[in-house]
């Protein structure tokens, strides 16, 4: 959020608040008690303080008016304090905020050198803590669960104006004081590089951690938008590249997945600069397990203009179904290709097989060929024979005569079909009727 | 309101085709070339009724799991049920016969795309060529009483939809994207034929109370509602002899038809859609479904 740069520590306490809520509980324990002291339920004081160290200046008004003693000078100064603690807001600079936050604290102190809160140790050590005593708060770690929890209570009583620049060296401290390196945790890992703005740093650690990199690879795709959308700073450089390859190897998990691969491909439409040649070799590699989901490649394939995908794809669904002896399918499908040696391939088997049947397996794909007979000249041949046996099964006479003359004269047959146009012509060089003039027969 | 799943029980393969065959009977075909029927108890529980085994891809000498055993489509006629193959195979069953009632072997030369009964004796099935075939039950004859053919390209034909009282009216859908519209009794090839979807159609559905409105779904991500009221309400051409149903009238080719996208274009296929009264449900490959209410006519 470009307005509120200066202010980092609001979001943190905010982001502190949301994951240590005990303070909330204690509060709900002390307020469901209803007793004349409040303050000897044993949540007390703990839930106080918790309300202080995350600046949750209301909430610990409330509590402490709850106590007996409330009007008490001592009470009143303390709660005046908490009042009056400065907190950053957008409508305040960063040095102004300082300055009267400064001020507020060195009231704090000179009340606390007074001794004004001595007689009740608990308010003096709330006392000490608003003062920035590094004594006091040094004492509240134990207090805290995580060290980034004790670092963010320690910036708001020393320096609320922290730069996400400078969170690194106080996470650092906080590190050290509660371990060291040694006793990070992956979660550790991942915050300490976030404190140093260290991307490379927590994505690796993220990668090595989670089962899967859909939270790395959607992580870094709204940080890189937010980044693109900060005009002024590059904070993170060549966040573009890390995201692609994030997003890539993700897409690239998701295309093995029976169901998800087409959610890996709208996830590779994203990745401009390897995004199609990734997706063009694993399309190529999705189980065509029928062809309903052929069809779905094809479409998506066709749909980026991947075009040998589209070619491959027919092949292979062609290849299945003559393995499956469907070769009106495999036809089909070889014309969808384009692929002429499939073709001819094909047209040979279904030539054999009227030579050793006599009749002709898929008519309805011979009559209706249309554009797709100049695929390859061996179907061609096919269609026009069939066109010829279609004639003469109708007894259209000359019309067949005349086919079969262009049929042999074109030279379009193939050599093991010579004999049967041959013998297909006999009847009709030696019928009554003359069917074939001069010429032709000369031919 | 949420919807809540009632019940569940799992199926061998994909499932290809699904239909209600009475209040108490839910039928579907899968990929693995069977036909369950399954019956409902306290709209709850699923149990397996009959099933049929082996329907399609017989005489296949490939592997077990070859794409050819896949039924492709399923539909009912009161008792009958017909599933089209992969394998080109047409099979007609009966609700209390164990084994097929009749078995078009080579019902098509390629793969079956959809079906449907267009009277109680003629089964309509549509092929990835762009041919229609019709077949008459109540005849001993193993061919097609009737071809239809969509263009001399091959452009498959995607899916069927009947008009819901007048058999003889077909729509058909198409790779392409186009629509197109058949009758049945006259002709070779269709009356009309619109520039529909980008992509090729997914589903279409007659809606069963007023049929001047269709719905479909493509594999483009879109659903559309397409309100045929309005070409009725132009001036009727003189030798257009459907007046009957607006989708079979040329009118519907010269005016633009009014179309309405029922949602924004989804970035994954819409596989499957259905209409009741003010509801249209349609669901696709984001493995989620949709009901939309109130959607006015």
């Amino acid at each position: 959020d470009p307005k509120s740069e200066g202010y980092l520590l609001p979001q943190l306490l905010h982001w502190i608040s949301l994951h240590f809520k005990d303070c909330e509980d204690g509060a709900r324990s002390v307020l469901s008690q209803s007793s004349d002291s409040p303050e000897d339920h044993v949540l007390y004081w703990d839930t106080l303080l918790d309300f202080v160290l995350q600046g949750r200046m209301d909430q610990a008004r409330n509590l402490l008016k709850l106590h007996t003693d409330f009007n008490t000078d001592m009470f009143a100064s303390m709660d005046q304090l908490l009042r009056k603690m400065p907190l950053p807001s957008n409508t305040v600079s960063c040095g102004d905020f300082l300055i009267k936050w400064k001020n507020w604290q060195m009231e704090v102190v000179s009340r606390v050198q007074a001794g004004e809160f001595a007689v009740y140790p608990q308010l003096n050590n709330i006392a000490e803590i608003l003062a920035g005593s590094e004594e006091a708060l040094d004492g509240m770690a134990n207090k805290c669960k995580t060290w980034y929890q004790w670092m963010v209570y320690r910036l708001l009583y020393t320096n609320p104006c922290v730069a996400t620049y400078d969170l690194g060296v106080y996470a650092q401290q906080a590190i050290d004081r509660f371990g060291g390196l040694d006793t990070l945790t992956s979660l550790d890992s991942v915050l300490l590089g976030l404190t140093e703005l260290d991307l490379p740093q927590v994505v690796k650690e993220l990668c090595m951690t989670l089962d899967g990199l859909w939270f790395p690879a959607h992580l870094l795709d709204i940080l890189c938008h937010a980044n693109s959308l900060n005009p002024n700073k590059n904070v993170i450089p060549n966040i573009a590249g890390l995201r692609e390859y994030l997003l890539l190897e993700y897409a690239t998990s998701l295309m093995s997945h029976n169901s998800l691969w087409q959610a890996g491909v709208i996830y590779f439409d994203q990745c401009p600069v390897q995004g199609r040649q990734r997706l063009e070799a694993l399309l190529e590699r999705v189980a065509l397990t029928s062809n309903y989901k052929a069809n779905k490649v094809i479409h998506i394939a066709k749909e980026r203009g991947l075009h040998s995908v589209v070619a491959s794809t027919c092949k292979v669904m062609g290849m299945k179904a003559l393995a499956g002896n469907d070769t009106g399918s495999a036809m089909t499908w070889a014309l969808r290709s384009g692929d002429a040696k499939f073709t001819t391939f094909l047209a040979d088997r279904l030539l054999a097989e009227y030579t050793q049947s006599g009749r002709f397996s898929s008519t309805d794909l011979l009559d209706n060929l249309g554009a797709s007979i100049i695929v390859s000249e061996r179907l061609t041949f096919l269609g026009k024979y069939r066109e010829f046996s279609r004639m003469r099964e109708e007894g259209d006479n000359t019309g067949a005569a005349d086919l079969l003359h262009s049929l042999l004269w074109s030279r379009l047959a193939p050599k093991y079909f010579w004999i049967t146009l041959l013998i297909d012509a006999v009847p009709y060089l030696t019928s009554d009727e003359v069917l074939f003039t001069s010429d032709q027969t000369y031919q | 309101s949420n919807s809540v799943q009632l019940g569940s029980v799992p199926v061998q393969g994909d499932v290809a085709g699904l239909t209600w065959v009475n209040p108490d009977l839910i039928c579907c075909s899968t990929s693995r070339g069977t036909v369950n029927l399954y019956r409902i108890e306290q709209y709850r529980i699923l149990s397996l009724s009959q099933e049929w085994n082996n329907l399609h891809g017989e005489g296949s000498t490939a592997y077990i799991n070859s794409s050819c055993r896949g039924s492709t489509c399923l539909t009912a006629n009161g008792e009958t049920l017909a599933s089209g193959g992969q394998d080109g195979r047409l099979n007609i069953l009966n609700v209390r016969q164990r084994d097929p009632v009749k078995v078009y072997e080579k019902a098509d030369s390629c793969s079956i795309t959809d079906v449907l009964f267009s009277r109680a004796s003629d089964v309509l099935i549509s092929n990835m060529r762009g041919q229609l075939k019709l077949f008459d039950l109540r005849s001993n004859f193993q061919e097609a009483s009737s071809t239809y053919l969509l263009s001399s390209d091959q452009i498959a034909v995607t899916c069927l939809a009947r008009h819901p009282t007048q058999g003889h009216i077909v729509l058909s859908g198409g790779e392409n994207g186009y629509l197109a519209g058949w009758d049945l009794r006259q002709g070779k090839h269709p009356v009309t034929l619109l520039s529909a979807h980008q992509s090729p159609l997914s589903e279409i559905r007659f809606h069963p109370d007023q049929p001047d409105h269709i719905f479909t779904c493509s594999q483009g991500g879109e659903v559309w509602h397409w309100n045929g009221s309005t070409i009725k309400n132009s001036t009727i051409n003189a030798d257009n002899l459907n007046t009957t149903s607006p989708w079979l009238s040329s009118e519907a080719v010269r005016h633009k038809v009014e179309t309405n996208s029922l949602v924004s274009q989804q970035p994954l296929p819409i596989n499957s859609i259905d209409v009741l009264g003010h509801n249209v449900l349609f669901g696709g490959d984001n493995e989620a479904f949709y009901i939309l209410h109130n959607v006015v006519m």
